[in-house]
């Protein structure tokens, strides 16, 4: 059997004539008509080599019928209404493309149907084919456009009733629905036929139907109908046209009808079914001596007993000799009642593409009432729980889309939901990451230790039933692809580039919704938690990120009261540096001390003594502290001891500025390894004497003390390990990173260093005045500097040239800060600037300080700025001031925060404070403050 | 061009280009080293093939696709194209299938516009909208209604 070529003959395409061709060439066989009988056979005969094309189908554009209210027997029961395209939005919308064309099996065979998008041609086509057809008896016609080709093979009948033979000499039989035999009508098509060339549709007249059974409701319904003068009726609606397998060609809307009666007694048997027509109008008048047979459509069949007793037929065509006995209305409509179980048999009887083809048809013919009924069937039906049957890293994939918020609901909305959403780590732990909340050190382990849950975590919570590990593992807990192993495994840090790889590889094999749905265990497991929880183990990257997301919103709502604890130190200096984390802050001071203060009670815990200056840099990794003075000394300290370990002189003035470099990894080797760099961690210093110098870091536990008693002559010891030369005037502030090192000096120029050798790779000229400050932005390779000149300059490293001239500031701009998103620059002209690092546009300025801006840090969400009465927060992605955190003072000195605190070093009256705002507090659970000053201050002695 | 056939036994000969959008396609293309091969798709059916291709066609000359670094940044937000949006203006049970053929055949940009897709579903709805929208029954008993909705109002807006 020929192999069915797709959508051949397709309307769409140029000429539908060339689109026919081989195998898809319309034959049209002689009618027969068996004398014996006047049954219209409607039959798809081929022989079993033969493509057999099957005259047009004429589907009419859907009309509205009425039922008239008085009904004249010589006239039609219906009246026709075209119908308005507000009402009935398909009605005159064409086909799409989709179900326009298409090819099903049909009695064995491959059959094609197409429908031309050009309607009028096919049915002149028509017209003339069912003419000359007639006219001679065996006629092979190419069909234009089109083309239902079916292949089917029918037995013949019997009765030699119908035949409706190819060219090849096929007998053709109706196909008829599978269900079963169906006795088709015989339509006696003699007279229609001869009618054909003079007669328009629109009468009965046209209808002469030989088989007395037939009865004439009034079809009005396109069907099959033979359109024998197509012309006129085609313009308002143009109807589909369809060239379909024995399928009865319709005449004009209300043309004769054709039809294959069903009552007919004939043994024939329905072999396939050309349902391709929706309503079945066939047009034809019987001809008593030369019957044309035609097919029934599949819509049409009646059982003989049905039609009998009803005598009449929906369905069946209008005899043209109208019978004077046409029933009245309501047995009419009565009569069409009784045709939908057959109309719903032959529909349920179609193959799957000529069914949507079907429906289509249908759905023209609705109004939008009718429309929104059945959308709000079928939208319903093709609703989809992605969240339910989606594999689980198709599901993660779409969680990483929606933010906290929406992950929330969702996890409210089934069990299943809450599964997905609260089961998964990757989610969470993403979600940590996208809204910067990076894991800290340690915090899963805190996390899992203190109980953290979805109802708080200050308060004291019973430690989880059973150790995090074998919880991790417990098939209760649902995660995604091999995050378990990495929970388990990896500490946090690693994490970040893994979840990449979550993203579903491209070689999985599909799995079966059954196989991937989430199974809540909903009952026992489910309800023997404790009230903490509905999982049988918390979540605890969403543990941990609700705490951090609630920290946040502390930070940043207006109303919102940190805990607040102030002690005194360093009694009426300067602070001049500060740094802390969440065990130790420690400050140095411009009266020669560095102090230690436990970060939770402001309690001394350490004096460091030794620098016969004042202190003015300082930088600490873990137990190391490092410090630079007016006394030209670095010393470096055991914080817990509180011991000075060693003294690097070589500095020939103040030591204004130091940063402690660990290695990092900057690149890849051609062979794959990994550069990193520095090799070791060292300490860079920057000094009035306009040098730099590089040390190696001491290692408290293996490095021997050095602790010279004075000055070394021509030896600057063992951890020494170049200077830098090439400044003319003090060295204000380094920035490094990998084996580069940026400085900026009093002399106006920013160096660019290579670190491991010492060279200077760029002198970058530019700044007017003195330059305060520089900041590395070491992924897109630059750096950044600001100056007494007022101007900020971003630089390229690679080729040392200025890039961008950041102007705005007003007076000297001292400080600079840098993230990914946010570059922000503050001056003493009382504002910060925040500026997009990779454009270099300028965002906000934040104005509200009266003096000039002498610390401040910032973070993806806000900016900490102290200037000299206040401590302000800022939103940094409008602007705006969030509040005042600290105000009636008369100098901030200094300002750094974490996400969960903000130290600050300010003076107050005369005297030097060390302020602490904590933020990390859960406000679900904290009592409302019950003081009027909304400020919870803990003065410690 | 490149012959494939669907799960139903539909042959599309689709250029080559437009095939290899499909990294699953292309690898098999590589391994056989032949283009006229006809390449099975197993698990796709001819209406949900038509479609991935139609999505191919448009989006053959796209350049490749960004460097991960590039793709995390993306990540947060799910603006999706204009005629993606279009394309995706399916029933569910289309893009349900859409998702699972661009998973299986390896299109990565597809997959992605798929699952934005259905977040731009969820987003912004209350958890009864949600259900309405998929047809999802609440299965949780009004006890455990209210406990969960107090395990996650910490996310509410206030």
């Amino acid at each position: 059997m020929p192999s069915p070529s797709v959508v051949e003959g397709a309307a769409e395409s140029s000429g539908p004539a060339q689109n026919i061709t081989g195998r898809q060439s319309v034959s049209i066989g002689s009618y027969s008509l068996a004398p014996t009988t006047k049954t219209t056979v409607v039959s798809t005969t081929t022989t079993t080599t033969t493509t057999t094309n099957f005259p047009p189908l004429v589907l009419n554009p859907p009309r509205r019928r009425k039922l008239r209210s008085e009904v004249r027997s010589d006239v039609d029961l219906f009246q026709d209404e075209v119908l308005d395209p507000l009402v009935y939005p398909l009605a005159d919308q064409p086909t799409p493309a989709a179900l326009r064309s298409f090819s099903f099996e049909l009695g064995g065979r491959v059959s094609h149907f197409s429908e031309s998008a050009n309607s009028s041609e096919p049915l002149i086509d028509l017209q003339q084919m069912l003419v000359d057809g007639y006219n001679s008896e065996r006629r092979t016609q190419r069909a234009e456009s089109r083309t239902i080709t079916t292949t089917t093979r029918t037995t013949s009948t019997s009765d030699g009733v119908t035949a409706f033979k190819v060219d090849e000499a096929t007998s053709r039989k109706r196909a008829g629905s599978p269900s079963g035999a169906q006795p088709s009508g015989p339509v006696d098509i003699n007279k229609a036929v001869s009618r054909i060339h003079k007669r328009r549709m629109m009468s009965k007249d046209q209808l002469d139907m030989s088989t007395p059974s037939l009865e004439n409701s009034p079809r009005q319904q396109d069907g099959l109908t033979v359109e024998p003068t197509i012309p006129n009726d085609t313009a308002q609606n143009t109807p589909s046209i369809g060239l379909g397998l024995a399928t009865p060609l319709s005449a004009a809307p209300r043309g004769a009808v054709i039809t294959a009666e069903p009552d007919i007694s004939t043994d024939e048997k329905m072999e396939s079914c050309s349902a391709l027509s929706i309503d079945i109008q066939a047009a034809q008048a019987a001809n008593p001596v030369d019957p044309l047979s035609l097919p029934s459509p599949s819509l049409s069949p009646v059982t003989g007993s049905q039609r009998k007793s009803n005598a009449q037929d929906y369905f069946s065509s209008q005899d043209e000799d109208d019978r004077s006995s046409v029933p009245d209305a309501v047995l009419n409509s009565h009569a069409v009642m009784m045709q939908i179980p057959t109309m719903l048999d032959t529909f349920d009887a179609l193959p799957e593409n000529v069914q949507d083809y079907v429906m289509y048809q249908f759905l023209r013919r609705c109004s939008k009432k009718t429309l929104s009924v059945v959308a709000s069937t079928v939208i319903p039906a093709l609703r989809c729980d992605f969240i339910a049957l989606l594999p689980q890293e198709l599901v993660a994939n779409i969680l990483q889309y929606l933010d906290v918020k929406s992950l929330c609901i969702a996890a409210q909305v089934s069990r299943t939901w809450k599964q997905a959403v609260d089961g998964s780590l990757y989610t969470w732990r993403k979600l940590l990451e996208t809204d910067g909340f990076a894991l800290q050190h340690g915090e899963m382990e805190r996390a899992i230790r203190e109980g953290w849950g979805m109802e708080g975590w200050t308060k004291p919570v019973p430690p989880p039933p059973s150790p995090p590990t074998d919880s991790m593992s417990s098939p209760e807990v649902s995660m995604v692809g091999d995050e378990m192993e990495e929970f388990i495994n990896l500490p946090p840090s690693n994490k970040r580039k893994r979840g990449s790889k979550k993203k579903p590889s491209g070689k999985r094999k599909y799995s079966t919704p059954s196989q991937t749905s989430v199974v809540f265990d909903g009952t026992g497991q489910y309800e023997s938690n404790s009230s903490n929880t509905s999982l049988p183990f918390p979540n605890m990257y969403k543990a941990i990120y609700r705490r951090h997301y609630l920290i946040n919103r502390n930070w940043m709502s207006p109303k919102s009261t940190p805990n607040h604890l102030s002690f005194a130190g360093h009694g009426r200096n300067v602070v001049t540096c500060l740094q802390f984390d969440s065990e130790r802050i420690i400050t140095g001071s411009d009266d020669l001390c560095i102090n230690v203060y436990d970060t939770r009670t402001g309690k001394l815990r350490a004096r460091l003594d030794g620098h016969e200056g004042g202190v003015w840099a300082l930088q600490y990794v873990g137990n190391t502290l490092v410090s630079g003075s007016t006394d030209r000394t670095v010393r470096v300290w055991d914080i817990e001891k509180g011991i000075c370990t060693h003294i690097f002189y070589g500095h020939t003035s103040t030591v204004r500025c130091l940063e402690i470099m660990q290695p990092v990894r900057t690149g890849t080797t051609p062979d794959g390894k990994p550069i990193v760099e520095p090799s070791e961690p060292i300490i860079v210093t920057g000094s009035r004497d306009a040098s730099l110098r590089i040390w190696k870091l001491p290692d408290l536990e293996t490095d021997a003390e050095y602790l010279p008693e004075t000055v070394p002559d021509n030896d600057d010891g063992p951890f020494f390990l170049r200077a830098l030369h090439g400044h003319t005037h003090s060295v204000r502030a380094i920035s490094g990173h990998g084996d580069l090192l940026v400085s900026g000096s009093y002399d106006t120029f920013v160096r660019v260093w290579k670190i491991s050798t010492g060279e200077c790779l760029f002198r970058l000229a530019g700044h007017g005045a003195k330059v305060y400050s520089v900041v590395i932005d070491s992924k897109r390779s630059r750096c950044i500097s600001g100056s007494m000149d007022w101007l900020v300059k971003v630089w390229s490293l690679e080729t040392g040239s200025c890039l961008y001239t950041l102007e705005g500031h007003t007076s000297l701009v001292g400080l600079l800060d840098l993230n990914q998103t946010s570059l922000v620059s503050a001056a003493a002209d009382s504002t910060l600037r925040v500026w997009d690092p990779e454009t270099g546009d300028f965002v906000y300025k934040l104005e509200g300080h009266t003096g000039a801006i002498t610390c401040f840090q910032h973070d993806d969400y806000k900016v900490v700025s102290g200037s000299d009465g206040t401590l302000k927060l800022w939103n940094i992605k409008t602007g705006k001031v969030v509040k005042d955190l600290l105000s009636d003072l008369n100098r901030v000195w200094q300002v750094r925060f974490d996400d969960r605190r903000c130290v600050a070093a300010v003076q107050r009256g005369a005297d030097t404070f060390i302020e602490v705002l904590n933020f990390d507090y859960d406000p679900t659970t904290r009592p409302p403050p019950t003081y009027a000053t909304g400020s919870q201050i803990e003065q410690v002695a | 061009m490149v012959k494939l056939t669907s799960s139903d036994g539909e042959s599309f000969d689709v250029e080559k280009d437009v095939a290899e959008r499909s990294v699953l396609i292309k690898n098999m293309i590589e391994d056989v080293g032949d283009d006229s091969t006809e390449i099975p798709i197993p698990n796709v059916t001819a209406n949900v093939l038509k479609k991935v291709l139609e999505w191919c066609e448009h989006h053959k000359s796209d350049p490749a696709p960004a460097t991960e670094d590039d793709t995390d940044a993306r990540k947060k937000s799910t603006d999706i194209d204009e005629w993606d949006q279009k394309f995706m203006q399916v029933d569910q049970e289309m893009l349900f299938e859409i998702i699972l053929a661009a998973n299986y055949l390896d299109i990565k940009a597809l997959l992605e516009v798929g699952c934005k897709t259905v977040a731009n579903m969820i987003k912004g709805k209350t958890p009864e909208e949600i259900r309405r929208t998929f047809n999802i029954q609440n299965d949780f008993t009004p006890e455990e209604e209210a406990q969960i909705r107090r395990e996650n109002e910490w996310a509410e807006d206030r």
